[in-house]
């Protein structure tokens, strides 16, 4: 049956063709959009990763409210104690609650692969007349580059020198140029309770970050020195074996203490919610032109099933039953649809290929990108093959089920006549 | 080895119009009958009922010995496949394949990987069109269209042939041939040929006759109905 379903397919070429272009479009279109946001989406994801870690623990930021001291002053003497002024502000210093226990704990725990406690501060740099206000993040620069992939934007100098002790530093290139600073320069920094200590420039890195650019790095003592707060810390990152656990660790531990943790996923939960939205989209707009290319199969196959009605009889009549005519019409839709699936999936990766090299300029943003991303993910491939098939498929069921249970004596006898 | 039809009516359409009342007949093995009648006398209604494209309102037809009505689809298909060949009045071959392949087709059903050629050619060369196997129908007269259709019907060697006014729309020469190709299957290969026809000269070819007048059998026209 399916030689004679591609003779027939063969036999009417143009209407073949036509049917068959929706399908192949559908699928590079498929192909092509979503290569293009998924681009773009991994390699935002990448950059998060990148530049946080898998597991945020943070200290808690609690604000006080109408009532959060009623019990600390009254215990339950009252029912209801009004207050004036109400009390308001925030709990204490922003500090990660007992840094020592964490540090056992992730000590022990073999998912993590590394962790880096850090001190991030507000800090003005100055060099002569030229200041700038930023932050500065105190760490263990050997976990820090374990943790994050900061180590390998350093464009001067060499990260870890900072833990060389004594007042060293790593700038990012927009410091460097507000501050007009060289490698090996001394620069002045002061935290919010702090007089201006001398700092000597040992690295400088471009991240593409702008924000993160502005930054800088020094050796946790130094910063806790500088900000007065010995052996604290406010905030751990943490890297663990296997990135799609993240969720599920800081969940977990959250549940240990009075910090906060989340991982990098939590903590830019509102961009996943963009992605699913863009995914809904994407589904539905695609989705919608191989319905409409699906129709097209419908409508052919609808219209040969009639064209056939005496192939049909005659078939019948031979002995063939009726599996057999069912399937001399599916096998149509699925010749189509197979082959425009796959030749609109091979396409689709040359046209992929070629949007890549569309030059694109993205700005401080992106960081240095200079051309289209588009995402060649397997996954994609998949799901447009599939997409077109099934569109495919499910338009033959129809016409080729109603072909099946049409009775050779009906054809015949409305032939005779 | 017969077709034996008992009490066999036949009631179509709604409101239902009874078309064949209460036949009872025995077509012998090896038979060349000939159905007849007026336009409308249920001539193609009985041929249809006998070769179990069609069942009847009431009554039976066995055909040897089987009542098709009982056999399970698969059953039927295979009966149909090896044991009948139709052809009809008009050719009802498939435009996308030529001659040869119409003619195989058949042969497709149970036994898809053998190698038919050499059959088919053979049928069609018998059929006058040895130099035609690899024409499409559309390149292929009307004559020589029932006549592929023919040697398609012959493709499984059936016992039953079954044929519908298959002379129908031919002029007269080409009607001869197609009679005769129908005659010799009767003959050379003992299969048992129902054919319907209009024609009192084809008619007269048949060595038996079922003659109907509005749907039931003329007893005054009916031939002798046992093998020659
Ligand atoms: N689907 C149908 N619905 C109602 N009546 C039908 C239907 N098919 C056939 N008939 C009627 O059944 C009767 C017998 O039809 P049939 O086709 O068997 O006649 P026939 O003898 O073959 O005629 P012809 O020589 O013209 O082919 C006719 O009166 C016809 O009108
Ligand atoms: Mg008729």
């Amino acid at each position: 049956m399916i030689s004679l379903a591609l003779r027939y397919l063969l036999a009417r070429r143009r209407q073949t063709l036509l049917t068959f272009m929706g399908i192949f479009l559908g699928t590079i279109a498929f192909v092509a959009i979503s290569g293009f946001m998924l681009g773009f989406r991994e390699y935002l994801i990448d950059q998060l990763i990148n530049s946080t870690a898998h597991v945020h623990i943070q200290a808690r930021e609690d604000f006080l409210s109408e009532h959060t001291l009623d019990k600390a002053f009254y215990q339950d003497q009252f029912d209801y104690i009004f207050w004036d002024p109400p009390p308001s502000g925030r709990k204490d210093s922003a500090l990660v609650d007992n840094p020592q226990s964490w540090y056992l704990r992730l000590h022990s725990d073999n998912r993590v692969f590394a962790f880096s406690p850090q001190l991030k501060a507000a800090a003005i740099f100055s060099n002569g007349k030229a200041t700038a206000s930023s932050s500065i993040v105190g760490c263990d620069p050997m976990e820090q580059v374990k943790v994050t992939t900061i180590g390998d934007y350093v464009k001067e100098g060499s990260f870890s020198d900072i833990a060389a002790g004594g007042n060293r530093l790593a700038i990012g290139i927009e410091l460097k140029k507000q501050l007009g600073l060289r490698l090996y320069q001394n620069v002045m920094v002061a935290s919010a309770r702090s007089t201006p200590t001398p700092f000597k420039v040992v690295a400088i890195f471009q991240t593409g970050n702008i924000m993160a650019d502005l930054g800088a790095y020094g050796s946790l003592v130094d910063i806790q020195k500088v900000n007065h707060t010995p052996n604290q810390v406010n905030e751990i990152s943490v890297k663990l074996h296997d990135l799609n656990q993240s969720a599920r660790v800081a969940t977990e531990w959250s549940k240990y203490g009075v910090d906060k943790v989340e991982s990098w996923d939590q903590q830019n939960a509102s961009i996943f919610s963009v992605f699913k939205m863009q995914d809904i989209i994407r589904f539905l707009s695609i989705g919608s032109i191989l319905i409409v290319a699906g129709f097209g199969i419908y409508n052919v196959l609808n219209m040969t099933v009639l064209q056939k009605r005496k192939d049909v009889a005659i078939l019948r009549s031979m002995g063939y039953g009726t599996l057999d005519i069912v399937a001399l019409f599916f096998y149509q839709g699925v010749l189509l649809g197979g082959a425009g699936a796959l030749l609109g999936v091979f396409c689709g990766y040359f046209v992929s290929l070629y949007l890549r090299t569309i030059p694109f300029n993205a700005g401080h943003m992106a960081g240095g990108i200079s051309h289209l991303i588009i995402s060649m993910n397997p996954w994609i491939y998949v799901q447009a093959a599939s997409m077109a098939f099934f569109s495919a498929i499910f338009a033959s069921i129809l016409p080729a089920y109603g072909a099946g249970k049409m009775q050779p004596i009906e054809i015949i006898r409305a032939g005779a006549e | 080895m017969s077709i034996i039809a008992k009490n066999v009516c036949k009631s179509i359409g709604t409101p239902s119009v009874q078309i064949l009342k209460d036949l009872s007949f025995e077509i012998p093995d090896q038979s060349f009958l000939a159905l007849t009648g007026k336009s409308g006398s249920g001539k193609s209604t009985l041929l249809y009922l006998l070769s179990s494209l069609d069942n009847a309102t009431s009554g039976s037809i066995e055909v040897d010995g089987i009542n098709l009505q009982n056999l399970s689809p698969q059953e039927l298909y295979r009966f149909r496949n090896q044991k009948m060949g139709f052809i009809f009045q008009s050719h009802y071959l498939i435009a996308e394949l030529s001659a040869l392949e119409n003619v195989i087709l058949p042969a497709k059903k149970f036994e898809k990987n053998k190698n038919h050629t050499e059959r088919a050619h053979f049928l069609l060369e018998e059929c006058g069109l040895g130099k035609l196997t690899n024409r499409l129908p559309r390149q292929l007269s009307g004559g020589e269209q029932q006549r592929v259709a023919i040697a398609r019907a012959l493709m499984m060697n059936p016992r039953y042939l079954f044929a519908d006014e298959p002379t129908g729309s031919l002029d007269t020469s080409n009607g001869d041939i197609v009679m005769n190709l129908i005659k010799k299957a009767n003959k050379d290969t003992g299969t048992t040929v129902i054919l319907v026809t209009h024609d009192p000269d084809f008619a007269a070819q048949a060595r038996s006759q079922i003659n109907l007048i509005d749907g039931r059998i003329d007893k005054g026209s009916r031939k002798t109905m046992s093998p020659s």
